[in-house]
C-alpha cells in the first residue's frame, strides 16, 4: 500500500511539473506528457498490473482537470500502462534505449488513441495535420526526458519492492 | 506463470469496467454530482502545489521558455546576454518587483477603461491545463471570493477568456484562444459584427461577416457584447491580420491576432459584475443582428 503511496505521489509530481515548469517550455506549442513518461516507466519495471493501475489512476488525476469527458485520459493511460507492462518478461537488457524507446510507442499510441477517442465523442479536434505534429512531438518531447524520469522511477521501484522478490 | 496472467488480466478487466463507469457517470450526471466534486477535489489539492512549484521553479521556466523561443544564433547571443544581465539582477528580486508593480499599474489603468467598469478582482495565473489540445489556465482565486462560473476574464490589454470552473479557492479560465472558445465580436471601424473562435496557436478566426464590408488591416476587434450576455461589449481581443473572401461569397472571414500574449500570462482581472444572465430575456439570446439593444460600446479607436 505504502508503494501505491508513494508511486501516486511520483504521479502527481509529473502532473505539476507538466502543469507549470514544462507549460513554458512548449516546443512548437506542445508540452510533453510527463505523467505518460512515468507511467511507462512505472510499467515497464513493474509489469501491466501496476501499469494499469497506475495508468488508470494517474489518466483519472489528469481527466479531473481537463474541460473534456472525464475517463478518456484513463482508458488511453490504463491500456498503455497494462501493454508497457507485458512486455517486462521479454526485456533483458538494462539500457535506457529499452524504456525510451518503449516511452516513444507509448506515448505515439496514446496520444493518437486519445484523439480518436475525442474525435469519436465530438471533443476538440485538431485538424489532422496538428494532430500528427502534436503525437510526434509529445511523444519525441517524452523521449528526450527518458534519461531523466527512468533512473529516479526506478531507484524509487527499487527502494519500495516488496520482499519477495522475484527477479525474472 | 498462467495464473499470474489471469490476475494482471483481472486487473485489466476490473479497470476498464470502471472507467465505462466513469465515462457514463460523466455523461449523466448533473453539476453537483459526484465527478463535479471530484474535479472540486482535484483542483483544490493541484492547484495550491502548482502555486508552490510556481513560486520555486517560475524563473527556471521562464528564463528556458526565453531560450526556447529563439530563432537564430545571433538572436540567441543577444538573448543570452540580455538573459544574464536580468538573472543577476533578479538575485537581488528588484525587477521582480518592479515587474509586478508595473502590471498592478497596469491593471489599475485598465479600471479606467469603460468596459472594465464594476467589481473587479486582480488573479495570478499558477499553471496551466495539463493537455495540449486545450487551452486553459490554473488562477489563485475561486468562489471564496467572489467568483462565478462563466465571469469575464481581461488582463490591461484586452479579453483573455471566462472562468468555466470554480473550486473553492481556485478556479480554471477558458482562454480566447481554445477551439472551443467563440465570442460575438465587432470591427471597430465598420460597426459589423461576426464571431471570433479560438485556434490554438493560430490566430483567431473572425468568421460570419457581411461580404461587402471593407475591412483595413489592422483594424482592432472588440467583443460586441452579446454573446448571451457572458462577455460585456468594447472589450479589445485582436487586430485583424488577413482578410478573406469564403468560397460560398456569402461571408467573409478575417484573421485576428489576440491583444494579449497568451504565452505570458500573469495577473489578470475577473470582472465580478459579468457573468451569464440568468433567463433575462428567454428569447433575447436569438439577436443575431447587429448592435441590437447594446449599450453604447467603447470602440476604442486607435
Amino acid at each position: 500500500m505504502k508503494r501505491f503511496l508513494i508511486f501516486s505521489l511520483t504521479l502527481l509530481t509529473a502532473v505539476l511539473l507538466q502543469t507549470t515548469v514544462f507549460s513554458k517550455l512548449k516546443i512548437l506549442g506542445v508540452s510533453p506528457d510527463l505523467l505518460l513518461a512515468v507511467v511507462i516507466c512505472f510499467a515497464l519495471l513493474e509489469g501491466p498490473t501496476v501499469g494499469s493501475v497506475l495508468g488508470f489512476s494517474g489518466g483519472f488525476m489528469r481527466d479531473l482537470l481537463l474541460d473534456a469527458p472525464i475517463g478518456l485520459t484513463g482508458l488511453a493511460y490504463l491500456l498503455v500502462g497494462y501493454m508497457a507492462g507485458s512486455i517486462r518478461p521479454y526485456i533483458s537488457s538494462t539500457s535506457v534505449f529499452v524504456p525510451a524507446a518503449g516511452v516513444f510507442a507509448g506515448t505515439a499510441l496514446v496520444t493518437t488513441l486519445y484523439e480518436i477517442l475525442q474525435a469519436l465523442l465530438g471533443q476538440r479536434t485538431p485538424p489532422l495535420s496538428r494532430a500528427l505534429q502534436v503525437v510526434v512531438l509529445t511523444a519525441l518531447y517524452n523521449t528526450i526526458l527518458v534519461p531523466f524520469i527512468y533512473p529516479p522511477v526506478r531507484r524509487i521501484v527499487s527502494f519500495y519492492r516488496p520482499e519477495r522478490v522475484y527477479q525474472w | 506463470m498462467y495464473r499470474k496472467s489471469t490476475r494482471h488480466r483481472l486487473a485489466l478487466a476490473a479497470l476498464l469496467a470502471a472507467t465505462a463507469t466513469v465515462v457514463t457517470l460523466d455523461f449523466r450526471e448533473s453539476a453537483g454530482g459526484p465527478l463535479h466534486r471530484a474535479q472540486d477535489m482535484a483542483i483544490s489539492i493541484v492547484a495550491p502545489l502548482q502555486d508552490g512549484m510556481g513560486q520555486v521553479f517560475g524563473p527556471v521556466g521562464s528564463f528556458l521558455s526565453d531560450l526556447g523561443s529563439i530563432g537564430g544564433l545571433k538572436e540567441e547571443n543577444l538573448r543570452l546576454e540580455s538573459e544574464l544581465e536580468r538573472l543577476t539582477a533578479q538575485q537581488r528580486r528588484l525587477p521582480e518587483i518592479m515587474r509586478e508593480n508595473e502590471r498592478l499599474k497596469e491593471l489599475v489603468e485598465v479600471k479606467d477603461q469603460d468596459w472594465a467598469q464594476g467589481r473587479t478582482l486582480a488573479v495570478r495565473v499558477i499553471g496551466d491545463g495539463p493537455s495540449n489540445y486545450e487551452w486553459t489556465a490554473f488562477v489563485n482565486k475561486g468562489s471564496a471570493d467572489g467568483i462565478k462560473k462563466d465571469m469575464t476574464v481581461v488582463s490591461a490589454q484586452g479579453l483573455v477568456g471566462r472562468t468555466f470552473f470554480v473550486a473553492k479557492n481556485y478556479s480554471k479560465v477558458l482562454l480566447l484562444i481554445d477551439p472551443q472558445h467563440s465570442v460575438g465580436s465587432r470591427l471597430t471601424v465598420s460597426g459589423e459584427t461576426g464571431v471570433a473562435a479560438g485556434r490554438g496557436l493560430a490566430d483567431l478566426r473572425m468568421d460570419l461577416i457581411s461580404p461587402d464590408v471593407e475591412i483595413s488591416d489592422g483594424e482592432t476587434v472588440v467583443t460586441s457584447g452579446f454573446n448571451r450576455g457572458i462577455y460585456p461589449g468594447g472589450i479589445p481581443i485582436g487586430r485583424v491580420t488577413e482578410v478573406s473572401r469564403n468560397a460560398d461569397g456569402l461571408t467573409k472571414s478575417a484573421r485576428v491576432e489576440p491583444v494579449v500574449n497568451f504565452t505570458s500570462l500573469d495577473t489578470l482581472l475577473v470582472l465580478l459584475d459579468t457573468g451569464p444572465v440568468e433567463q433575462a430575456e428567454p428569447a433575447g439570446g436569438q439577436t443575431s443582428s447587429r448592435g441590437a439593444g447594446e449599450q453604447p460600446a467603447a470602440a476604442d479607436r486607435d
